[in-house]
């Protein structure tokens, strides 16, 4: 069992504050850090993993700070975003030496161990520079999982995995939480974060702007107001039949369509259809007209 | 010493394309021992210290000493090096060790090969240069290893370094003979040999090899130290 704890830390490079002032505190289970790109995810990870000194507050393990520390990589796997790798080794020596450098008992089994978990090991006497962009992140994770670490950090792993590989990938890591491992992931796509982590740090241009329980902060993204742009057989018909629903916040005949206030996105979504046949309207589009993640963010940081 | 690293290292440095030049610069200096030996030269110092250690030896530690551990940090692999406990100082020591095997195989060697062929019976003479490329092998690379952790561009600087410190002031400027690499290797040539003024060197051995000791002290400690503050470049840097 490892904490990994920051407290009030930032990190600036010249002019520019890519982590503002955050606090957290990442126990076991997964913990999927969450944020668009340019966040300051990244640099939240290289803070943890030991890979940048903070420049105010502190990153600890288990109380003992990260920064000049060798000796973390212990309890620590980190796979970073990078597609890097020791092109010219096999998948399996490379594992294996990873292995060596951990100082493990038995190398080559602790390696075959690893590239089986990541289902790597048919291929893994080929080149690592003859790979796949997944096949590649596997052989990472391989090499970050061979000592069996305390700790995983993974800077947005999912890149470059077929949706296969992914739900293989979700697998792996919720069974590493179910061990007592302390897992974290970042991300900068809301469903991979839903479907994996029990507990979401969302990042927005470098603050901490939610977090807790997922299923919170996805009420919080949710109940937010959605508009919706629709076209239907009949628009003004539709128009009146919600606004007799308090699913409806308010309906703006526009041009082509309606435009449509919905008071939140799960019970209006939800009721939208029934609601159409009812009153026997064709529905022919529903566009949310502000779904992009980053209105999602911005609305979590504005809150 | 770390055996893994070593492997990795090696197998990463002779698998890029610079090994052609590596193996290029030696080539050039056969030959030219050939052409002296079929000229009957006898001005041994043009081909064993003004082509062999002056040019050949800077060079072919720089590719060698700035590749090591500077092409794993460029492109990123460092990171698989360093998550894990290795300690940062058997890493410096150990790609020290490998480039400095390295380059002794690519100057070194050859300069002993073209010493006896250019000059039959002077074995002794084409010994002692080979000697001093040795040393001054270890003293450059050392220098380059850290340079390499020091900047990213360490091939230019240590370019830099070589053509105009080494090539041209240490050369001229007889003061700062004392800081140069060149004259070091020299200077135990000379000390071997026995040869005297036939190999042009300014600094004497007393001088030279405590100098040695502490340029590869500093340099080892300063990439130590480099390396153990390494930081991933962050998304805005």
């Amino acid at each position: 069992m490892s904490q990994l704890e920051l407290r009030a830390v930032s990190r600036w490079y010249g002019n520019v504050v890519a982590v503002n002032d955050i606090t957290m505190t990442i126990g076991p289970g997964v913990t999927g850090l969450l944020g668009p790109n340019g966040a300051g995810k990244s640099t939240l990870l290289h803070m943890m993993a030991g890979f940048l000194p903070p420049s105010s507050g502190t990153v600890t393990i288990d109380g003992a700070p990260t920064w000049r520390r060798p000796e973390i990589y212990d309890a620590v796997g980190l796979v970073p975003e990078r597609e890097a790798a020791y092109t010219f080794l096999t998948a399996r020596e490379f594992v294996v030496a990873s292995a060596k450098l951990h100082k493990l008992p038995n190398p080559d089994a602790a390696a075959a161990r690893a590239l089986e978990i990541v289902e790597l090991t048919d291929a893994a006497d080929r080149k690592i520079g003859t790979y796949s962009k997944g096949m590649r992140q596997r052989a990472k994770v391989a090499s970050a999982l061979v000592h069996d670490p305390n700790v995983l950090l993974l800077d947005e792993p999912f890149n470059g995995m077929d949706p296969r590989q992914r739900l293989h990938m979700m697998d792996l890591l919720k069974g590493l939480a179910a061990a007592g491992r302390t897992v974290l992931f970042s991300s900068h796509i809301l469903e991979e974060v839903e479907r994996l982590s029990d507990v979401v740090q969302v990042v927005v241009a470098g603050r901490l702007a939610a977090s807790g329980d997922f299923r919170e902060i996805r009420r919080l993204m949710t109940d937010r107001p959605h508009v919706f742009t629709i076209r239907s057989t009949d628009d003004r018909k539709l128009a009146s039949a919600l606004m007799t629903t308090a699913h409806t916040a308010g309906v703006a005949i526009e041009g082509e369509g309606l435009r449509v206030h919905a008071a939140d996105f799960g019970s209006f979504t939800r009721a939208l259809a029934g609601i159409a046949r009812t009153n026997e309207i064709g529905l022919r589009e529903v566009i949310p007209a502000d779904e992009s993640l980053e209105s999602v963010f911005s609305y979590l940081v504005r809150r | 010493m770390n055996a893994v690293v070593a492997r990795i290292t090696y197998r990463a440095l002779l698998g890029r394309r610079r090994v052609l030049l590596l193996a290029v610069l030696p080539l050039v200096l056969l030959g030219l021992a050939a052409a002296f030996r079929a000229g009957h030269g006898t001005h041994t110092d043009v081909l064993l210290a003004h082509f062999g250690i002056a040019a050949l030896l800077p060079l072919v530690a720089l590719i060698v000493g700035t590749g090591v551990l500077g092409a794993e940090l460029e492109d990123g692999t460092a990171v698989y090096l360093l998550a894990t406990p290795i300690s940062r100082q058997t890493v410096i020591v150990t790609k020290l060790v490998v480039a400095a095997l390295v380059t002794i195989a690519f100057t070194a060697i050859p300069e002993y090969l073209s010493g006896i062929i250019a000059f039959p019976g002077r074995s002794r003479l084409a010994l002692s240069y080979a000697v001093g490329a040795a040393v001054g092998s270890v003293v450059y690379v050392a220098i380059f290893l850290a340079l390499s952790v020091m900047t990213r561009r360490a091939m230019a600087v240590g370019l830099v370094y070589v053509l105009v410190w080494e090539g041209l002031l240490a050369s001229f400027v007889s003061g700062i003979g004392v800081l140069s690499v060149q004259q070091y290797s020299l200077s135990i040539a000379r000390a071997l040999s026995k040869a005297g003024d036939e190999v042009p060197a300014t600094v004497s051995i007393p001088v030279a090899i405590p100098l040695i000791v502490i340029v590869i002290g500093v340099a080892a400690w300063l990439a130590t130290d480099r390396l153990s503050g390494y930081r991933i470049a962050g998304e805005s840097a």
